[in-house]
């Protein structure tokens, strides 16, 4: 396949805990930042199965450090091998009791199948009626059965184990809401279940090989219930019918069941002991079409479920779907990469103008005012009487802010008064001049910046503030701005 | 084709940046009351997956427009030489700081790109802006006025007489106040004014509205998640007996309050980056309701259904699952399933009120016993959560990116509670929570139809 990523290092399982892990550690980083990360690795991934996807996506992200999915992945390893192990050892102990013979007394054909056969198969049917879910009707039955299962107990065990983290019990627990968990619960559940009761099955039957082989067994029938030969041909027949056809010679003759029939009172009418031991085949036989075939079916079927279960796990989880979503749609970026400072602040402001009596000549900047209203604010105001006025800035040209310095300069010396938009910003222009009408004034005279409001509002603190601050960057002692309302 | 792009110029502190900000969905451009805020020019490109479709450039603003002028003038060659004039004029003062603002922000301009001139149109026009404009016109690039809208004076027409003189198209946009329709409507106008742009500029603009739907789709998956995790989280408390005692009841009851209460801010948390908001705060005064906890009566209140809309909700869910029993005995029932099966839809929602979370004591197969606290069980609860939630959405979603206030509720925050869900969607929205309630399975596909149901309530 174009683009086929090698096979990963870690298991489906782990991923499946690792990675909803990592993501919700991974919040802490800004969305944009993990928009566009997950999007530059899923362009590069080129495997159209999301859960193919998301890994390839981990293996790019993946801390070196091993996470809590490989710890559990070795408990639940460990715990695979023990239920393995335990079902063998348990298969073994049982076959040895069923196959026991010290030859006085033969092996009872049918105490051997009760052990071996109906016994597992009851707690088969157990198994079975854990698969179907939590269904309200067999919500208290399940519950009552569950610690008889292996697998239930391992997974007690495993959530024990596994309890570091709340997030990561409940995952593997099997009554959970949580439709993804519950479902790897239950077939892990089942797994580990069908692990052991294959671990039984062929313990019992590769012992039951052993004896066979290597000791003399003979096998009798023997029942206090009220059945004749026949009866029991026809049982055995019936168990039989799956492998008649294949291997007719494991299928016990009527001759050999109505020889076989075992009295303890009778001990001694025995058939030959060749004959006896023609029932092995049918035995080894049984444990493997009723005992080990059904768990074997059964595992496989459990272990093909709960890796779509772990496919789920790790799809089946929001922080997930948003990860699939953010590799799969186009990232749009509008911000810049870096932002700019702010403008230095800078050293004081201006101080405020003082109200005091006199006169004073005034420039009306960028005809933020009429003449009239100039002298009515100068005189309510500021208490100045204005002399001489001119205007400057605007539309003037730099020529005409001169010849407007020039008259100021040739009229009666004193405080000028400077009009200025106060809804406008000072700008660099309009501190130049009046750095040039420091100039032309002198050092001695006061040079007043009264911003005016538009229309009949009154100049607003912001913008006192911030003509106070322009000007204040010219350093200048004499130069202040009107105060505030 | 080269990509579009524009400068953003005018006076200094007549809302520049603010477009950018709105523009860029940027909340980090630096916006100021006091001019001079903007020192350099500062790219903001719009990128599909890494591809430029369109660059705004924020510059400073003019600071010696009429200086600028009259070297202008004093260089003129004839109208053909006047966009060399200005280049020329940028280069003779690119090291003169008396002209820095200037040099900035005909840099791009003599670069290539677009000019989108920035007034304020709650202010009176004057004419000292006429010679920043007749620079801007002998730069020879296409450009857009813009009428920003600052504060409340209204002063648009005389603007709109001025500029027509500088400028064949002149929009009002306010930068502060517009909402994402009237941002992607700028944007497709940008297109006007130069053609060979077009194309590029619808892209970005379709492209803009996917990643819009996009990231809507996404807070209403970030809230249902925030549902499904909320109304399913149990807590487990061991026990030495199978007797529990009050305080493992008040230790498993107050763990599962916090779990949800940490969730509920990780999802707002979520929503914000979502929209491109991390660092908004909520305004504690004008907005109790989302601030107050989740658990306090005051949510209940305000955010939770009545007892009539409580009980209407339950009986219509019990209806369904009636009429299903109905159906199945081919009408031989005369409705009588969807008759009882509302009255006990009913009823056990009204009994479900008050009682916050469900309790029970498990025994372990490999011993001991454990508390078990939860689900939350109280029908009112997961409506309380999905209206703030959908408030909390709804508010940064059409939060515009200049804006420098904390979060506050508006005169319209109630459009936003959960009491205005229509009676359907209510349903829907029951038959779910009721699973969630009684630890039924919820798979992908549920979440599914619970983002769509919210994403279509956004």
């Amino acid at each position: 396949m174009i683009g086929a990523m090698p096979q990963p290092a870690t298991t489906l399982f782990e991923d499946a805990i690792d990675i909803p892990s990592w993501l919700e550690a991974d919040r802490a980083t800004p969305h944009a930042v993990r928009t566009r990360r997950d999007r530059e690795i899923g362009l590069t991934l080129h495997d159209r199965d999301n859960v193919q996807r998301v890994r390839g996506w981990w293996r790019k992200v993946a801390p070196k450090e091993e996470g809590a999915g490989a710890r559990l992945g070795r408990i639940r390893a460990a715990l695979t091998a023990i239920l393995a192990a335990l079902g063998t050892a348990l298969g073994v102990s049982v076959a040895l009791a069923a196959f026991q013979y010290d030859g006085s007394q033969p092996v009872n054909v049918v105490r051997l199948i009760a052990l071996l056969v109906v016994v597992p198969l009851l707690f088969l049917l157990v198994s079975l009626l854990l698969l179907p879910g939590r269904l309200p009707v067999l919500r208290g039955l399940q519950d009552l059965i569950a610690p008889l299962n292996p697998g239930a107990l391992a997974l007690a065990v495993f959530r024990r184990l596994a309890r570091a983290s709340p997030e990561l019990s409940v995952a593997f627990d099997w009554r959970t809401g949580r439709a993804s968990a519950g479902r790897f619960a239950k077939w892990q559940l089942m797994r580990w279940s069908q692990v052991a009761a294959v671990g039984f099955n062929v313990g019992a039957l590769a012992t039951a090989v052993l004896l066979v082989t290597f000791t003399d067994l003979a096998f009798r029938w023997s029942t206090t219930l009220d059945l004749d030969a026949q009866v029991v041909t026809r049982i055995v027949h019936a168990i039989a019918w799956p492998w008649h056809t294949f291997v007719p010679s494991a299928v016990p003759s009527a001759e050999l069941i109505a020889e076989s029939q075992f009295f303890r009172l009778d001990a001694g009418a025995l058939a030959s002991g060749r004959a006896l031991a023609a029932w092995w085949p049918f035995t080894l036989l049984t444990i493997v079409t009723y005992g080990l075939l059904p768990r074997l079916v059964l595992l496989i079927f459990a272990s093909a479920r709960l890796r779509a279960a772990e496919r789920a796990l790790l799809l089946d989880d929001a922080r997930v779907t948003a990860l699939v979503d953010r590799m799969g749609s186009p990232t749009v970026e509008t911000s810049a990469a870096e932002h700019a400072e702010s403008a230095a602040t800078p050293t004081a402001d201006a101080a405020d103008y003082r109200e005091a009596k006199g006169r004073a000549n005034a420039i009306i900047w960028e005809g933020c005012v009429s003449a009239p209203a100039a002298r009515a604010h100068a005189r309510t105001r500021l208490g100045l009487e204005l002399v001489a006025i001119v205007e400057a800035g605007g539309s003037r040209t730099l020529g005409a802010d001169k010849h407007a310095l020039d008259a100021i300069g040739s009229s009666e010396r004193g405080t000028v008064v400077v009009f200025t938009p106060a809804w406008e910003p000072p700008l660099l222009e309009l501190l130049d001049f009046l750095g040039e009408l420091r100039h032309r004034a002198g050092a001695e005279h006061s040079i007043v910046v009264a911003p005016v409001a538009d229309g009949t509002r009154a100049m607003t603190a912001v913008e006192h503030e911030t003509w106070a601050r322009a000007v204040g960057r010219l350093r200048d002692p004499k130069l202040y701005v009107e105060a505030g309302a | 084709m080269s990509v579009p792009r524009f400068a953003i110029v005018g006076h200094p502190n007549k809302g520049k940046s603010s477009i950018v900000a709105t523009l860029a969905e940027d909340d980090a451009v630096a916006i100021s009351p006091h001019p001079g805020t903007t020192t350099l020019s500062r790219a903001y490109p719009m990128r599909l997956d890494g591809e430029t479709l369109y660059e705004l450039i924020d510059t400073p603003g003019f600071q010696r427009a009429r200086e600028t002028l009259a070297w202008l003038e004093a260089h003129d060659r004839g109208a053909g030489e006047r966009a060399a004039v200005v280049r020329e004029f940028a280069e003779a003062h690119s090291a003169d700081p008396r002209f820095k603002d200037e040099c900035e922000l005909l840099k791009p301009i003599v670069a290539g790109a677009g000019i989108l001139y920035v007034v304020d149109g709650s202010r009176p026009y004057g004419r000292h802006y006429e010679a920043e404009m007749e620079v801007l016109r002998w730069t020879g690039r296409p450009r857009m006025a813009l009428i920003n809208l600052i504060s409340t004076g209204d002063h648009v027409g005389e603007w709109r007489a001025a500029l027509a003189q500088y400028f064949s198209i002149v929009r009002v946009f306010d930068a502060v106040r517009a909402d994402f329709g009237k941002r992607i409507d700028l944007l497709r106008a940008f297109g006007a004014i130069d053609e060979s742009w077009t194309a590029a500029l619808t892209r970005a603009a379709d492209a803009l509205e996917d990643d819009r739907e996009r990231r809507k789709h996404a807070a209403a998956a970030e809230i249902g998640d925030l549902l499904v995790d909320s109304l399913s989280a149990t807590v487990v408390v061991p026990l030495a007996t199978s007797a529990a005692d009050a305080a493992a009841l008040t230790s498993g009851r107050s763990k599962l309050q916090e779990r949800v209460r940490r969730r509920e801010r990780d999802a707002r948390r979520s929503v914000q980056e979502i929209y491109r908001h991390a660092a908004l705060a909520i305004d504690e005064s004008t907005a109790a309701y989302l601030v107050a906890d989740v658990f306090s009566e005051q949510s209940f209140s305000v955010f939770g259904l009545s007892a009539g809309q409580l009980a209407l909700t339950g009986a219509a869910s019990g209806a369904v699952a009636g009429t299903l029993i109905d159906v199945a005995l081919g009408g031989a029932s005369l409705l009588l399933g969807a008759g009882i099966g509302a009255a006990i839809g009913a009823a056990g929602t009204l009994a479900g009120a008050g009682r916050l979370a469900k309790v029970s004591v498990l025994g372990q197969p490999v011993g001991g016993y454990e508390l078990r606290v939860g689900p939350i069980t109280d029908p009112n609860f997961p409506w309380v959560l999905l209206g703030r939630a959908l408030l909390h959405a709804n508010l940064v979603a059409e939060r515009n990116h200049a804006r420098r206030e904390s979060l506050a509720l508006d005169a319209h925050a109630g459009a936003h509670l959960a009491d205005g869900i229509d009676a359907e969607r209510r349903r829907e929205l029951d038959g779910l929570f009721r699973r969630l309630r009684n630890e039924r399975e919820v798979d992908a596909a549920d979440r599914g139809a619970l983002t769509t149901t919210i994403a279509e309530l956004l």
